[in-house]
């Protein structure tokens, strides 16, 4: 564990004796009045353990930029802004909230489960149960990867900072396909890009990856646009606007969920996220908590229980009538779909025979 | 001896006085002035505002008020509208309709924002409320048709059903046929939120044909241009009028009749709906321009000589709400036509694209500062800015009470000068003294926190995303600004110093959200430990925070004020902060399930 995070923790409490109602803090040192160009000391705004923080490390900051490890999943979101601004405005007193770990190495997924960021927790977590679908293109860079996230996180919900709309070039790879693993590599990039911060030299992207909830438009509006762009024949091309929230339900769960179809490529990457999703009512609500351990259970056990046939997902598609989801191509489903449901593989006998024939045979 | 009773009148006759006062704030500062006005005035009150469902329990309400006709409950929090709050997180209105249903028999108006209200509950409301009136279901979800169908059905006086922006479950256009041909009394109708293709459209001209005091009525998608016409004639009286879509073959009939049907309505001040809009029938509007207060184009997508050419017709106009194909031109033609002007609002045709679509900058909006001295409420959405633009606006309208910038980009600043924008907002809170609501967007420091501080004393509601530097930007906001009631934050790096020194602020508001920012875990056990009458809750749909450091930031966090404890009805991805640490019961339950089951059972019979 890095030492500074320790420092943090043992400070903020021996601090907290007894403190006045109205005004509780951490240290003794309240705010003090600041020069807003940021130059001044910011050790008593911060929390108190990073003022130790090493001159040296604004190098390694520099450095790491080039090297395009800030901002990612794993590493801690503030210093991120804080790191951001700090090469912007070329201001080296600037000390980010948490201090970075100061060897790439470093970055593993046991370290980092207690230095996990703001909108890209879990993913070490991810890591650490599950073999990288993505593989190879990662372990050379030791990253953590959000390209992960459809899988590790429910997605369209405010957890995931960072749908990935559609890929993206940048400095590092030549071309970004469209597909799966390059998807998520390119997502490192578009980490940073999230941060709005336009100074870093990363190239600019064919397309833009969305954050969630930005620009703040209400779904209704963003399902209307879409639909109308299509008629008026507008879409030339592009990739499709916004997200496409489809309700998801199943048989027994409280309440239904949401999930952004344009933040997938695959069925596998969609059937892995709903897996996760509805986990936790197929096997009591503590399946998706608690250590990377029983994640790895949880998510194999809901593969079991597809490949196993007890649950089959099925979709209802623009005339109503109710399919297997995966027969059609990926992007002729997403057109299609306006929502999908978690049935058991008895009750989906009734659907189209072709698609249960299809899906007997695929088995 | 002249002792008090001098002075005192008889409850009745205060009560008549109390009467008059309708407003919820001056009922409350009456109920305060004694104990005898306190009693009398808790008989008498007849609506009660609750601005979060779960700052007080259904059965406080009626303990205190128990004579109430018309109640308005608000659930989610705004950000639910970006989908920033997980679905399941709560608002409820079920156990609410519950409790009313027999504590109130004769209660007349129930509205909702941001609330799951379930077919059930509909029925409920049906079936318990002799004298039901008014129903307004403002951005709810989680019920059918099958309830509409149930308070079309149930409730014979019916005269407002409102179901602006809520997200149905159509299952057909059926419901309609279920008000009785008895039913003459509505006055308001807006199902512009429906999704579905069909539309009993002959049900519902006859129910718009036997509802003489219909004023408002708003149509949704399915229903096609070549229908408005009649509907209009059944209804001349109509005020508010929402198309469905504005399309149809191109037939030489159509548009004569439609501006006939539109002619005949002398009312009509307020038009909205056009989805899908073939320009050719919008003269057929034109009868009625002259007239218009309020336009809603904002789902039309005509280009800007056609806007420019209806909204040159409309000389009269208060509120416009249209997509930026407006375009600069479009609003200098706006800023020279509609002088009387209060209300604008600009959304993005294409608010996920890199490059901007259309020539919309921030000269539109200087434009209209310029040229409409009455504007005080403005939503724009556009792709640049400068400081100077800013401080022109403000400087043109003192008046603002409500200003929402969002640049597209997060984070984007003065594209002349490349600083930040806290000199421009910092304008807009000087001169604007009555600014109750304000939204930021663009490349923000601590500095813009610093002049919101100082000079939005009569801010109510702020939206932050993507800005500032440090603590110190949240603790301006919580020091200085005296009126605030509604805080939200994404994605700034604020994070624990603030919010603890300024706890006590927090109970003076209705309620604080921050996600992706950095407030640790350990702040918010603190703050619910030490802050019992606020809920401090903090939401993580990956994993609990206390399988993590004290000092990791949590996802999410939603904080307010509550005078009922922590509530009952959490997901287990919600944890509530209290005196016995982080708490949710409800992981370990499968009674939770259970409850839920029963009372959303349409999600499993209506799928």
């Amino acid at each position: 564990m890095s030492p500074p995070l320790l420092g943090v923790e043992e400070q903020g409490q021996s601090d907290v004796s007894s403190p006045p109602v109205e005004c509780i803090s951490q240290n003794d040192l309240g705010l003090k009045e600041r020069n807003y160009l940021g130059l001044s000391d910011c050790s008593s705004v911060n929390i108190s353990g990073v003022s130790s923080f090493p001159e040296g490390n604004s190098n390694n900051l520099n450095l790491k930029a080039t090297e395009l490890r800030l901002g990612l999943p794993g590493s801690q979101s503030p210093e991120r802004d804080a790191d951001l601004c700090l090469l912007k405005s070329g201001k080296p007193d600037e000390k980010p909230l948490f201090p970075l770990l100061p060897s790439k190495d470093g970055i593993c997924s046991s370290s980092q489960k207690g230095v996990v960021s703001g909108y890209k927790r879990g993913f070490s977590d991810t890591m650490d149960g599950l073999s990288p679908v993505k593989g190879s293109l990662y372990t050379e860079k030791d990253w953590m990867f959000c390209g992960a996230g459809s899988e590790s996180q429910p997605v369209g919900h405010g957890n995931s900072g960072v749908n990935v709309m559609s890929a993206r070039s940048s400095g590092v790879q030549a071309s970004v396909k469209k597909d799966g693993p390059v998807n998520a590599q390119a997502t490192n990039v578009t980490n940073l890009k999230q941060t709005g911060n336009s100074n870093l030299n990363i190239s600019a992207p064919a397309a833009k990856a969305q954050v969630v909830g930005w620009p703040p438009i209400r779904p209704f509006r963003t399902k209307t646009l879409a639909s109308s762009s299509k008629i008026s024949d507008e879409v030339d091309g592009k990739p499709g606007p916004g997200a496409l929230f489809v309700k998801v339900s199943m048989n027994g769960a409280p309440y239904l969920r949401k999930v952004d179809l344009r933040t997938y490529s695959t069925y596998r990457e969609l059937s892995s996220a709903l897996g996760k999703m509805f986990s936790c009512f197929t096997l009591g609500p503590c399946g998706s908590h608690g250590a990377s351990g029983t994640e790895i259970s949880s998510e194999s056990k809901w593969k079991d229980l597809s490949h196993g046939s007890e649950y089959v997902l099925t979709y209802e598609d623009k005339d109503g009538d109710w399919m297997l989801v995966g027969d059609v191509p990926w992007e002729m489903f997403i057109e299609t779909c306006k929502r999908l449901k978690i049935m058991k593989s008895t009750d989906a006998n009734g659907l189209a025979p072709r698609a249960t024939e299809k899906s007997k045979i695929d088995q | 001896m002249q002792k008090k009773r001098a002075y005192s009148f008889p409850d009745e006759v205060l009560e008549h006085v109390f009467s008059f006062i309708q407003s919820g704030k001056d009922r409350n500062a009456v109920s305060m002035v004694c104990k005898s006005w306190y009693e009398i005035e808790r008989w008498c009150r007849r609506k009660v505002f609750i601005g979060n469902c779960y700052a007080v329990s259904p059965k406080m309400v009626i303990k205190r008020f128990p004579e109430v006709r018309s109640i308005e409950l608000k659930g989610k929090p705004h950000f639910a509208d970006f989908n920033l709050v997980p679905d399941g997180w709560g608002g409820y209105v079920l156990p609410w309709i519950v409790e009313m249903a027999g504590a109130y028999p004769w209660l007349e108006e129930i509205r909702l924002k941001r609330m799951v209200v379930t077919d059930e509950s509909l029925e409920l409301i049906a079936k318990s409320f002799k004298n039901f009136k008014v129903l307004v279901l403002f951005s709810c979800e989680g019920f059918s048709t099958d309830g509409l169908a149930a308070i079309a059905a149930g409730c014979k006086n019916l005269r407002e059903l409102d179901l602006r922006e809520s997200d149905v479950d159509d299952l057909s256009g059926h419901w309609l046929t279920h008000f009785p041909e008895t039913c003459t009394s509505l006055v308001s109708l807006n199902i512009s939120c429906l999704g579905s293709d069909e539309v009993s459209f002959s049900a519902l001209e006859r129910l718009v044909g036997r509802c003489p005091n219909l004023r408002s009525l708003r149509l949704n998608r399915a229903v096609s241009l070549d229908k408005i016409a009649n509907i209009l004639c059944l209804a001349p009286q109509l005020v508010d009028f929402g198309t469905g879509n504005y399309t149809t073959e191109l037939q030489p009939d159509v548009l004569s009749n439609l501006t006939a049907a539109f002619s005949s309505c002398k009312e009509l001040k307020s038009l909205s709906g056009f989805w899908d809009v073939v320009p050719a029938y919008l003269p057929a509007l034109y009868p009625v321009c002259s007239r218009l207060t309020s336009l809603n184009l904002s789902y039309a997508t005509i280009h800007s000589p056609e806007i420019i050419k209806l909204v040159s017709h409309c000389p009269s106009l208060q509120r416009l709400l249209v997509l930026d194909y407006i375009e600069d031109s479009g609003l200098e033609a706006l800023a020279s036509s509609c002088k009387d002007l209060q209300e604008l609002r600009v959304f993005p045709s294409d608010p996920f694209g890199v490059e901007p679509n259309v020539s919309l900058t921030e000269k539109g909006l200087v434009s209209v500062s310029l040229g409409c001295p009455k504007l005080q409420s403005v939503l724009y959405f556009c792709r640049q800015m400068t400081n100077a633009a800013l401080v022109t606006i403000a400087q043109n309208c003192p008046n603002f009470t409500r200003f929402r910038l969002c640049i597209i980009e997060p984070k984007t600043a003065d594209y002349l000068t490349g600083e930040p924008l806290d000199v421009g907002f910092g304008a807009i809170v000087e001169h604007c003294k009555d600014l109750r609501r304000l939204s930021l967007s663009g490349l923000l420091t601590d500095r813009v926190f610093e002049y919101i501080g100082t000079y939005a004393k009569k801010l109510e509601m702020l939206s932050v995303a993507f800005a500032g530097d440090s603590d110190l930007g949240l603790h301006h906001v919580l020091s200085g600004c005296e009126s605030l009631r509604k805080l939200e934050i994404r994605d700034c790096p604020f994070g624990d110093k603030a919010i603890l020194a300024n706890a006590a602020k927090l109970e003076t508001m209705r309620s604080l959200w921050m996600s992706s920012c950095t407030v640790s875990f350990g702040a918010c056990k603190l703050l619910g430990q030490k802050m019992h009458r606020l809920n401090v809750e903090v939401i993580d749909e990956t994993e609990p925070p206390c399988s993590r450091l004290e000092s990791c930031p949590v996802d999410k966090l939603y904080v307010y004020r509550s005078i009922s404890g922590p509530r009952s009805d959490m997901p287990p991805f919600v944890w509530t902060m209290d005196e016995e640490g982080d708490n949710n019961s409800n992981q370990k339950d499968f009674f939770f399930l259970d409850m839920f089951v029963r009372n959303n059972h349409y999600i499993s019979n209506s799928l």
